[in-house]
This record gives structure tokens, sequence and C-alpha cells, in this order.
């Protein structure tokens, strides 16, 4: 990119990063064939992904784009802070490896002539999760939820043509998203009541000079309990089995690693908005409660994980358990602890992400089931998928040599600093509980014969994905500097006030 | 000056409790167009919150008649009410794709009511796993 190039996309980041997608949505809705939508959604990734980078390569000043030029509170603005660049240079990089792999699983399952569509509504899902980290005002966050959620039960229903248990699922994800739009919208209100302001800074400016600031952090904690459901936190996250288990592969392999990602990010936001207003007291119970909930969310995934009997149902259950984990990271309210929590959230989205694209590259004809037997003998008939799965379930695990391993480490010590014991055992617990549903799927993997009529993985457009993914488990693990220094400059961007 | 403050607080805990009963639906009404019924009193109940806090009693409504200023007059405060607005317009788009979509959990399933299409999705797990 020549130097004026870069400059022009660096300034102008903050809408470039949503039009990308919004702009590839359109095109692909109007593209005659499957193929060609895909490619158009492909690009409109690759833009985002361009655009993302350009922000955060160098990332010294956060960007900011008053619409129109109408500065709050008359406009809204859209901004890049580190936390975002952060996390848009992780959905941008993931949703070019998804898109790009699941064009074998939007051929085979969606009706030929719905094929442009369900291309665009999950490029609209994309441009949800990125006005998620990019809304710089109450309510334009809001209206980005809503419409995150409705093109994601669009494209989930898109699959009851292939199997009709899509459809129940898709409502599921438009009544859960609604209600979580809902909760959030209270929350905006409440807000915007006792603030006055529904710009982001502003609120947090004003909860900065205010004295009681009670109602105010109740508004922001509705606000992150509705995000919290999009990030699929345990209790939270019946509509990702429905949308991810039951819905097309393609939206899990495209959407379903990077979606609750961009949901957990947003959340963590708004908790150390609300962290910073708080009296040190109050502050002391939040912490607490956080990591309760992800210690306990934690746990019970991972012991649905263990009992799963679907692949794709357990892809989703382990990424739920890490969600825990980066819910207690939040929790230490610490630099260290939000830099642990975003490795955390970077190293789940890469092994959910391959969890996901094995499980498209081994899906049936028929349906969209992939029972776990899909993995029988899977390290004879495909040793390379194995591997990748290998890779993807130790980083789970947090074993050594894998990025897992240094998150973990980073989380437990930020913790420990912290002294959040309840989240500590929560994260060791957690570690304990995934070493026993990986074990199930290495005995299925390594040690059963495969049986005789086992279908061979479709990995063609996959394999690229797939790769780039496992390396990236296996180098960082080694060399954790680059993606540690990145979530420590992330972390930086955020205040969480007073002395903590 | 109590009674006032909880006088002034009462069309927001009734707004709230509206809101809660839709809550109770949506999650877990037996028929799917209750379910639906249950969202959209949230979102009603979500757009009321927000036009009563921009309220002002004897206030007018924000529009300024041709020829005349506002000079003396006293407005409800605009901001709300088109915050109100945007959550309609999202709240519609989500009503009308979960409508939908229940139209073809019916053509597919022949039912409406979620613990039958629960049982015949549990139904088609097992014979998949144990296939």
């Amino acid at each position: 990119m020549s130097g004026a190039l870069f400059d022009f996309v660096r300034a102008n980041a903050p809408i470039l990063v949503l039009l990308a997608p919004l702009v590839a949505m359109a095109g692909a809705a109007l593209s005659p064939s499957g193929r060609g939508a895909w490619a158009i959604v492909l690009l409109g990734a690759a833009a985002l992904t361009a655009a993302a980078l350009a922000a955060a390569i160098g990332y010294d000043q956060r960007l900011s784009d008053p619409l129109g030029g109408w500065n709050a509170p008359l406009g809204v603005a859209l901004r890049i802070d580190g936390l975002s660049a952060y996390a848009l240079v992780l959905i941008g990089v993931f949703a070019m490896l998804g898109i790009g792999g699941g064009l074998g699983a939007l051929r085979d399952e969606i009706d030929r002539e719905r094929q442009p569509l369900a291309a665009a509504a999950t490029s609209a899902a994309l441009a949800g999760a990125v006005g998620l980290l990019v809304a710089g005002d109450l309510f334009v966050l809001f209206a980005f939820l809503q419409w995150m959620w409705i093109a994601l039960g669009a494209l989930t229903a898109m699959g009851a043509e292939h199997d009709r248990r899509a459809g129940p699922a898709a409502l599921n994800v438009v009544i859960v998203g609604a209600i979580g739009t809902g909760l959030f919208g209270f929350g905006a209100a409440l807000v915007f009541m006792s603030t006055g302001a529904a710009d982001l800074d502003q609120v947090s400016g004003v909860l900065s000079a205010a004295e009681d600031t009670r109602s105010a952090s109740a508004g922001l904690g509705l606000m992150a309990a509705g995000l919290a459901m999009a990030a699929g936190l345990a209790p939270l996250h019946a509509w990702a089995v429905g949308a991810f288990s039951r819905g097309p592969a393609w939206s899990a392999v495209a959407l379903g690693a990077l979606l609750p990602a961009a949901g957990a990010i947003a959340a963590g936001r708004l908790v150390a908005l609300a962290a910073s207003a708080l009296a040190p007291g109050l502050q002391h119970g939040l912490s607490l409660g956080l990591s309760l909930l992800g210690a306990v969310g934690a746990l019970a995934a991972s012991a649905q994980a263990m009992a799963a009997r679907d692949f794709r149902r357990f892809a989703v259950y382990a990424g739920a358990a890490q969600a825990g984990c980066v819910a207690i990271g939040f929790s230490a309210a610490s630099a260290g602890g939000v830099s642990g929590a975003l490795f955390q959230l970077a190293n789940q989205t890469v092994s959910i992400f391959i969890l996901y694209a094995a499980a498209a590259a081994l899906r049936s004809e028929s349906g969209a089931g992939a029972p776990m037997q899909v993995l029988q003998g899977l390290g004879k008939r495909a040793p390379f998928l194995s591997l990748a799965i290998s890779a993807a379930l130790l980083s789970l695990i947090g074993a050594p040599m894998t990025a897992g391993f240094l998150s973990r480490w980073s989380l437990l010590q930020a913790t420990f600093e912290a002294r959040i014991w309840w989240g500590a055992a929560g994260i060791i617990l957690s570690s304990l509980a995934s070493v026993i549903f990986a074990a199930r799927a290495f005995e299925r993997m390594y040690l059963r014969a495969p049986a005789p009529d086992a279908p061979r993985p479709r990995t063609t457009y996959l394999a690229p994905g797939l790769f780039i993914a496992a390396v990236m488990i296996i180098a960082f693990g080694f060399d954790g500097a680059a993606p540690l220094h990145a979530a420590d400059a992330a972390a930086g961007s955020l205040n969480w006030g007073g002395g903590r | 000056m109590v009674s006032l403050q909880i006088l002034a607080g009462l069309p927001y805990a009734l707004i709230v409790a509206f809101a809660l009963i839709g809550a109770g639906l949506a999650a877990s009404a037996p028929n799917l167009l209750k379910r639906i019924v249950g969202v959209a009193m949230i979102w009603t109940a979500l757009a009321l919150f927000l036009v009563a806090s921009g309220v002002l009693a004897g206030a007018e409504a924000p529009i300024l008649p041709p020829g005349q200023g506002a000079f003396g007059k006293v407005f409800s405060n605009p901001l709300q009410q088109s915050f109100a607005r945007a959550v309609l317009i999202a709240g519609a788009a989500g009503l009308i794709l979960a409508l939908a979509i229940v139209v073809r959990i019916r053509e597919a399933y022949g039912s409406i009511e979620g613990d039958a299409i629960e049982a015949a999705d549990r139904a088609q797990d097992d014979t998949e796993n144990e296939a």
C-alpha cells in the first residue's frame, strides 16, 4: 500500500471497517450465483481486515469519525481505540479464513437460489459484529446488536431446507437476541436518563465527575448482560447451540468463532466503564460477581462438553467454557487480567474455528448433525485434519507448547494478583475438565478403528484456514511475544479508573 | 415529597413490570406465537420507557409550527422520541422475521407448540447419534 493510500485508509478506518462488509452484503445479495456472492463477501472480509490492520499497525491514537462532521451530542461517532483495533483484526482474519473455507458447505447445504442471500446475511452479521466494536454511541450499539441477531437468525433459518431443525433454532436466535437487545435497551435508557449523554465518551466523562453513579452503573451492567448473551457466556449460550449445531455448517465456520468474540469484547468495555465509575467497595463486588459467573459458566459448559454427543455441539460448549475464563480475566479488573482475557479470547477464537471447520469438513449429506462418531478413526483416515483438531483441543486445555498455555498462565497470574480465588479455581478446574472432554475426542480419533463406510472429509476449501489456524496455535505457543504484546496494548486502552 | 417521588416512579414501575411479563412469556411460553408476543411486549415497554423519560408536565410535542418561534415554550425532549422510533423499527424487523420463521416451522413440523417441536428434534438427534 502506498503511503497516501495507507494514510487515507488509516484516517477513515472507523467507517471503512463497517462499509466493507455492508457493501459486500449488498453486492452479494445482487449477485446471480452463489460462488460470485461468496467471492464478494470474501473480498469484503479482506477489505475489513486491511482497514483494521491499517488502524492497528503502529497504533498511537484513537481514531474517531463523527459521521457527517456532527459531533456528539448532535451526531454519532464511530471510534477505533486499541481494544477495538485488536478485536477488529482478530475478527477480520477469522472472517476471511472462515468465509474462504466455507464455500463447499455453502453450496452443499443451501438451496442454489438462496446461496447469494445466505452469503449476504453472513456479511450482514459480520457488519453487526464490527458495529458492536466501533459504535461510539449507546443507541447505535443497540441498533447493531439487533442487526447482528436478525442477520444470524435469517442465515440460520436458510438451513431449514437441508435440515428442518434449523427452523426452531433460528427462531430461538431471533427471540433470545430480542430479549438480550431489549435488556441492553433498558440499560441504555437508564444510562441516558442518569447521565444525559448517549455518547460513550461523554457518559464516561459525566460518570467520572458524578457523585452518585449507581443507576448509571446498573444500566451499564444491564447493557453488558445483553452483550454477554452474544458472547455465549455459559448460562446464556443456548442460542449458539441451536445456531451453530443445527443451523448450516456454513454459518458455524464463517461466524461461529467470531460473533462471540465481538460480543465478549463489547461487553468487557462496558464492564470496565461501569467499574471505573463505581466506589471501590462496589468495584470489588462487581469483580467478585463477574468471576463467580465466569467460574460457574466455565464449569457448567465444560460438563456439557463432556456429555456432548454431537461434534458441533461439543465445539459450542467448549467455546462457552472458554468465554467463562475470559469473564474471569475481565473480573481481575487490571491491565494484566484484561490482557490475559484478550489473549485467551484470541486463542478461543482460533481453537473454536478449527473445531467448526473440522465439523464442516465432516458434514453429512443428509442433515446438519455431526455425531461424535464422525471422529472415529480420523487419525488414520485424515491425519492432517486430526492433527489440527488435536492442536485446537490441546490449546483449549492449556497444554504447554500451545498458545492456550500462555494465555491461561497470564490469566492465572492476574487472578492471583487480584486475589480472586474463585476465578483462579474456575480456570484450573475448567482446564482439568477440558482434559476429560478432549480425551474423549482423542480416544475416538486415535484409538478406534475407522468405520468401513465412513465418508472422506471434504477439506478442499477448508484446508488453508485449518493449516493457518493450527500453525498459529503452535507458533504462538513457542513464542507468544507478538500476541501478548498486542493484547497488552489493547488492554492499556481501557480505563479501569482509580488505582486498580 | 417522598410520596411525589413514588408517584413519579410509578409509570416506570408499571412499564418495567410489563416488560418482565413479556420476558417471562418470551422465555418460557409453550406456544411459539406467544413467545413472539412476549418479545413484542418487551420492545413496546422499552419504547414507552424511553418516551416516558423525555416527557415534561405541560410540555408540547417538539414540533415548531410554521411561522412561530420556540421562545417561551416548553417542549418534551425529542431525543428519546427518536430513540423510541429506532426501537420500534428494529423491533418490527425482528418480529417480522420471527413470524416468517414460525410459518416455515408450521410447514415443516405441522405444529407451533414448542414442546412437540423439541420432542421431534430430540428424536431426530437420537436416531442420528445411534446410526
